[in-house]
């Protein structure tokens, strides 16, 4: 037995093998010839190997992690670097109208657009106000609703907002197709270059509104409906832009306004959006 | 004594005029219920209510002491609510991991690692921590039941609705979705909606028979086996005067009905028996009723 015992840090970085050479040897002769020392190093080469198991179990969750859990996707990660929580960037993500079948579907039917705008005729912008305000109605009525997800009746049955995820789905469609069709309305003269704007977000809010009670495509076959009757009636009668008229500008603002707000209130009265298949 | 979880009171549906649900009278403590009756019984629509994707027309619902048409009271519900409908949906290309990964963020899992660690569990709960990382596309029925399953553990909740939960499960799979029920349900309120009656048998306390919107019996499945004590026989023919008969393997024919033949041998009955006896006399009531 010696009266002196080794530092229990040094000890400790020993048992470790982070200990330097010489101060390795030093506290090696000294435990060779201290029982009080062996012990205190059985006991720290116990817990290093729990800290050694815990570490593994950690390791082996986060690989778990990576193995079955998707890496997020370019979108999700575009959201969260936008500021989204992590948890609502996911939930946008899911979204089906993100995915590729309808970017294709959008991109076709912008270079009809663009075709007709370049073309610059009467018949082309005609076709352009036509066209333009319901691509992203369209988008937006396909990113919710049965239709659209398979898993709505579950979805209904959890303390999400409903209306949130629809808000945000909404946001998130917009700002994928809104700029496009922006882009390619500049190749249009003057005003209709970005008026068209007001009907495409009335509508989409409209859409919204609608969804309380029937399934949002089927409400935006009916906006297509209005709106296809009036683009050519005012087209018969003296021009296509006669729509985006002041008075009908005001009527766009106040759609909205009324869609989200239905929206809100009515997933919160019903406490679910659109009509679950029966 | 333990308080009610669930309490329906004269709760009725329509839809475009036809009666789905009519003047249902329910009360569920914790543990499991069975909800057996035909197709178009009204079953599906009772199931929505109390998960509270449905409001009903009429009547007052109570669900884990709040009311579901207030929509905070309702908020608090779904907390402690899991929910697999009859008609499964899922997102396309989700694996069972990232879907029930998507559930646990929609019922507020918003941490990452507690999150990923509870889809783990009820994965493994449900038998398919192997599969986890397969697209849902390409799992068989069974195993998709039991994803819809997974999602509806989430959290161990107090209120757990399950709508034939053990269809296109094959007799290993049932069984241990059984031990998995079985094992919450000591904690939780459980209503189970089936054709399986030995389902029933085997896993519920309490018994809900439906047919066409009314509650035609609700009770203990003792209770409701014992309605046919006496009633079901075998013979060597099946026995026209019988509500119902089906040869059995050994042969012979067993008779279900409310008329037995003198000196018929009689045998104990199954839960089923008792349920065709139940339907049967449903089907004669309808008969004698003046036009």
């Amino acid at each position: 037995m010696t009266p002196y015992h080794v530092v229990p840090e040094d000890l400790h970085d020993w048992v470790r093998g982070v200990s330097g050479s010489i101060a390795s040897v030093s506290v090696e002769q000294h435990v060779a010839s201290c029982r009080d020392c062996q012990a205190d190093v059985a006991t720290l080469v116990a817990s290093t190997r729990a800290e050694a198991v815990l570490d593994l179990t950690d390791v082996w969750s986060r690989v778990r992690d990576e193995i079955e859990l998707a890496p997020a996707s370019p979108v999700e990660r575009l959201l969260s670097r936008l500021g989204l929580p992590p948890s609502d960037a996911a939930l946008v993500a899911a979204a089906p109208s993100l995915r590729v079948p309808w970017l294709t579907a959008l991109c076709s039917a912008l270079l009809f657009v663009a075709a007709a705008a370049v073309s610059q005729s009467r018949v082309g912008t005609s076709l352009f106000l036509l066209v333009a305000p319901l691509v992203p109605t369209f988008a937006v009525a396909m990113a919710y609703g049965p239709e659209a997800s398979g898993s709505l009746e579950q979805e209904s049955a959890v303390p999400y907002p409903l209306a949130r995820l629809v808000l945000l789905r909404t946001a998130a469609v917009l700002l994928a197709s809104v700029p496009v069709v922006a882009v390619v309305g500049l190749l249009l003269p003057g005003r209709l270059s970005w008026l068209w704007l007001l009907p495409a977000i009335g509508f989409t809010a409209t859409v919204l509104g609608l969804s309380v009670w029937i399934p949002p495509v089927r409400a935006a076959v009916w906006i297509t409906l209005v709106w296809v009757v009036a683009v050519s009636s005012a087209s018969r009668m003296s021009t296509a832009m006669t729509v985006l008229d002041g008075r009908y500008l005001v009527l766009y603002c106040l759609l909205l306004i009324a869609g989200p707000t239905t929206l809100v209130l009515g997933s919160r009265h019903f406490g679910t959006i659109g009509r679950i298949p029966l | 004594m333990t308080a009610p979880t669930v309490r329906l009171t004269g709760v009725g549906k329509r839809f475009r005029g036809t009666v789905a649900l009519a003047d249902v009278d329910l009360t569920l403590k914790p543990g499991i219920t069975g909800l057996l009756g035909p197709n178009g019984a009204g079953k599906t629509t009772l199931l929505r209510i109390l998960a509270t994707v449905l409001r009903a027309d009429a009547g007052s619902v109570n669900l884990l002491g709040r009311d579901p048409n207030a929509p905070d009271e309702r908020t608090d519900i779904r907390r402690r609510l899991g929910y697999q409908p009859q008609e499964l949906g899922f997102p396309r290309g989700f694996s069972s991991f990232a879907f029930v990964n998507y559930m646990a963020v929609l019922k507020e899992w918003s941490e990452r690692e507690p999150r990923q660690a509870e889809v783990r569990r009820v994965l493994a709960a449900v038998g398919l921590g192997d599969i986890a990382t397969k697209r849902i596309s390409r799992l068989s029925g069974g195993q998709r039941r039991r994803v819809g399953l997974a999602q509806a553990l989430l959290g161990t909740p107090d209120l757990l609705v399950l709508d034939e939960p053990t269809t296109g499960l094959d007799p290993e799979q049932r069984v241990s979705l059984r031990q998995v029920l079985a094992e919450i349900a000591t904690a939780s309120t459980l209503i189970i909606s089936t054709h399986q009656t030995e389902d029933v048998a085997a896993l519920c306390e309490q018994v809900v028979v439906l047919d066409a919107g009314r509650v035609h019996f609700d009770g203990s499945v003792q209770d409701l086996v014992a309605r046919a004590a006496g009633r079901v026989w075998l013979a060597d023919e099946a026995e026209p005067t019988a509500q119902t008969s089906w040869r059995l393997a050994s042969g012979r024919y067993r008779n279900v009905g409310a008329h037995v033949p003198s000196g018929a041998e009689l045998v104990e009955p199954t839960l089923e028996d008792a349920y065709l006896l139940l339907r049967g006399a449903r089907a004669r009531d309808d008969e004698t009723v003046p036009a």
